[in-house]
């Protein structure tokens, strides 16, 4: 277990004064000398006595309480909010966090249900951290630990990461299924177009060329196939990882789509100047020479990844808004050539796959519309500005 | 400048080469308009030995006196022409109509010609299979200037010769005959000679309209959708109506890029004449299929001695079919039954049907279903007669012979009535 720092050092480590979830906490400046100046040292001492002395129970009140919360989620369709939830619960990681905060107790899970709103808005794909933070605080302060800005950023630090990581790779492991539930209908117009290719083999209207050529397209549609199935398992059990789940709960059902693309174009004001009062990783350099080019690389990394977030936006528009109608214009025309003979079967097979990769294209352009999200609430300290 | 291109540069060019043109010319008359594509009753012959054409959904132009000279106005332009309902066509033609109205002149006629050219680019007229003045031949840059939008120029000759001609420009010749510029032009014997009771005339024309599409594509050379007599595919060419007994005359013009076998039910005719003049008794021979070169006319005589609906069409099987789609798969005895649910479940919104296993009759009964085709495009096969489809488009008429049909009446008749015990039966032991 790792023991907190002593706070000389801490306060060796970190400027007098830090803000934290739009609180500034005053933290006093101190001689490092003065053993007065030294409180509760021997309640640290103490505290490794006591968890040397009794090892933690296998299944504490935390664990059972998580473990209920996590079952009653998987009951459901997942949802990103539920991802999140779930991981801030149950990755081994955080686990271990809480662990040695002593912050392990009940009340983190009910806090953890209500920062994440998972009951309200199956959609909702923010994790309301300011809660999450104040929450964190609360169990510290109730068992007195929180001494240590250094470990407090951290924790806030790694909720952050993980929810990034989890709902990246949540939105891969929903549209890999997905893709891979299209691509099956790609598949079956092929397969059909193999069928009619033996049958006019045999009716001796094609010839073997004819056939086998109909044949090898099918197959690259089954190779095709065969890696969405593989980046449908991977995706997903890279989120079963981070979620911590394992034997039955890892079989969690996905929703059959990605949430639906806003309204609204996404635009913020001041990003850049709203990431540096809530980036941690930047405050914690506060204290040194390399707070400016902190600034500089956080303000280069919210630049990048709003922008990011606007063309992945604007391509899943044009995608949805205008290519997938320009498919379904060209398959009814298709439709109504075949109707009068002016098209054959091939044609019309041709053209529904291409409506479907015109919808799988919309599909991958939601997911990196999403992802885009995922990484600017990153890059701007877990949040993005009402 | 040499003098010939002072002439035309001063306006002066056509009057001063052909010297005996009077250069006092009015104004030309008001062009006649020709945008409905029904048949016109024919000209009067105007006291005149001869029986005036009738031109299959057209008509002849009405001319002007003027001094001994026949004047006629030709307007090149573009216009729209319905091929059939369901179909129009954006075509280049003359006087609102793809051909242009026909026009009827006597041997030893003068006439002149009046050309407005509306296109969007230069044109001439090709007066084709009339020997005239060289420069009044209306080969844009070899015997004329070609005349520019805006522009009208005249024309003006003797007809030295009857016969069965035909005009088209000679100037963009490809394109402009792509787009349907073409008509009838048909010389009678001053003699009274070769007189017929009933003379029809029409053009064979050939268009590559690819389905949901007005314009023909003017570059294809091979690969045509559509063939019509003058302008028009069946069910939208009229029958050539005639009273039992009458002498008929049927003058066909081919403007296509390839030959057309036409073949009249039931009748043996002769070929009595061509673009070069009357074929000569002793060398005509009966036949029921007349092939018509490209480039050229034949005209083909007989008497309609019997009753009946009597087909009459292009024997190329292709060319009494509407837009076909040369690329689909060949269907023929192909069990589809495996593959159907897979399609019909990969379209749910869309009634899916294969096509083709017994045939291509089915279509007709789909699109009689109310299964849609692409916008301005008709079915490669259709037509209900009193028996039922007909499955014919293309180059398909019916000649109408009836006893009860009064002189000069060219309206429909309606379905021939079969006398009992004349029609095809179905055996029944």
């Amino acid at each position: 277990m790792k023991l907190p720092f002593p706070l000389a050092e801490v306060a060796a480590r970190h400027s007098k004064w830090l803000l934290m979830a739009g609180t500034a906490l005053l933290v006093s400046a101190c001689s490092a000398t003065e053993l007065a100046n030294f409180p509760d040292t021997n309640r640290v001492v103490a505290r490794a006595d006591y968890l040397d002395r009794k090892p933690l129970p296998a299944l504490s009140d935390y664990q059972v309480a998580a473990q209920q919360r996590v079952r009653n989620l998987l009951t459901r369709p997942m949802t990103v909010g539920a991802a999140v939830e779930i991981a801030m619960l149950n990755t081994p990681h955080l686990q271990q966090v809480y662990q040695s905060q002593q912050i392990w107790d009940e009340d983190l899970v009910l806090a953890m249900a209500e920062a994440a709103a998972t009951e309200t808005d199956v959609n909702h794909t923010e994790m309301d951290w300011t809660a999450a933070r104040l929450a964190l605080m609360k169990s510290v302060n109730t068992v007195d630990r929180f001494d240590f800005p250094k470990e407090y950023f951290d924790t806030v630090e790694d909720f952050v990461e993980v929810g990034e990581d989890v709902r990246k790779a949540y939105f891969a492991a929903v549209a890999a299924q997905q893709l891979q539930n299209m691509l099956e209908h790609a598949a079956t117009a092929t397969q059909a177009a193999a069928e009619l290719a033996n049958a006019q083999y045999q009716a001796g209207t094609a010839n073997r060329r004819a056939q086998a050529l109909h044949h090898m397209t099918h197959a690259e549609v089954v190779k095709a196939l065969a890696h969405a199935k593989l980046e449908a398992v991977s995706t997903r059990e890279t989120l079963n990882r981070l979620l911590g789940l394992w034997g039955d709960d890892a079989n969690w059902t996905a929703p059959e789509t990605l949430p639906p693309l806003p309204e609204a174009r996404p635009v913020f004001d001041g990003l850049e100047e709203f990431a540096l009062e809530r980036r941690l990783d930047h405050l914690s350099e506060r204290k040194s020479w390399a707070l400016w080019h902190s600034a500089v690389d956080v303000r280069s990394e919210v630049r990048e990844n709003y922008a990011a977030l606007q063309i992945h936006y604007d391509i899943a528009k044009y995608q949805r808004d205008t290519v997938l109608p320009l498919s379904d214009v060209v398959l009814g025309e298709t439709q109504l050539e075949y109707n009068g003979m002016l098209m054959g079967v091939y044609d019309l097979i041709d053209d529904t796959r291409g409506q479907v990769e015109a919808g799988r294209e919309y599909v991958a352009a939601l997911r990196d519309y999403w992802i885009a999200e995922a990484e600017l609430v990153q890059s701007v300290g877990g949040a993005l500005p009402n | 400048m040499n003098r010939r291109q002072f002439f035309a540069a001063s306006g002066l060019g056509l009057a001063a080469g052909a010297g005996l043109i009077s250069r006092a010319i009015a104004a030309p008359a008001e062009p006649e308009s020709f945008t409905d594509p029904a048949t016109r009753q024919p000209l009067s012959a105007d006291g005149r030995s001869y029986t005036p054409v009738v031109t299959l959904n057209g008509g002849s132009l009405p001319w002007r006196m003027n001094n001994g000279v026949k004047e006629f106005h030709l307007v090149a332009e573009p216009v729209q022409r319905e091929f059939a309902p369901g179909m129009v066509v954006n075509c280049w033609g003359y006087n609102g109509s793809s051909p242009g109205p026909t026009i009827e002149v006597v041997e030893g006629d003068r006439v002149r010609i009046f050309v407005t050219n509306k296109l969007p680019e230069h044109t001439t007229i090709h007066w084709h299979g009339i020997l005239l003045p060289s420069g009044m031949d209306g080969v844009g840059g070899l015997t004329q200037p070609h005349i520019p939008k805006g522009k009208t120029y005249v024309y003006e000759f003797t007809v030295r010769h009857s016969g069965t001609f035909m005009y088209h420009p000679h100037s963009d010749e490809m394109v402009q005959m792509a787009m349907g510029m073409m008509g009838m032009f048909i010389v009678h014997p001053r003699d009274g000679s070769h007189r017929v009771d009933r003379d029809f005339c029409f053009l064979l024309a050939s268009w590559d309209i690819d389905p949901g599409t007005f314009t023909p594509n003017t570059a294809e050379m091979t690969d045509f959708n559509m063939w019509t007599f003058n302008s028009r595919v069946f069910p939208g060419i009229d029958p050539l109506v005639v009273r039992q007994g009458d002498r008929v005359r049927i003058r066909v013009g081919n403007l296509t890029m390839t030959n057309h076998p036409i073949h009249l039910h039931g009748y043996t005719f002769k070929v009595t004449g061509t673009d070069g003049g009357w074929v000569p008794p002793s060398a005509q021979w009966p036949e029921v299929t007349a092939d018509i070169p490209v480039g050229a006319m034949r005209a083909f005589e007989f008497v309609a001695d019997v009753e009946g609906d009597w087909a009459f069409h292009c024997h190329k099987s292709h060319h009494t079919m509407g837009p076909m789609g040369h690329d689909v798969p060949n269907m023929i005895g192909v069990d589809q039954k495996k593959a159907t649910p897979k399609i019909a479940k990969l379209l749910p919104d869309y009634m899916y049907m294969p096509m083709g296993e017994n045939g291509m009759a089915e279509m007709q009964d789909m699109v009689a279903m109310g299964m849609t085709l692409p916008e301005n495009t008709l079915p490669m096969m259709t037509g209900e007669g009193p028996f039922g489809p007909i499955e014919m488009g293309g180059m398909f008429t019916v000649l109408k012979v009836r006893k009860d049909v009064a002189p000069g009446d060219y309206s429909d008749p309606g379905w021939y009535e079969h006398p009992e015990g004349t029609v095809a039966y179905e055996y029944k032991p």
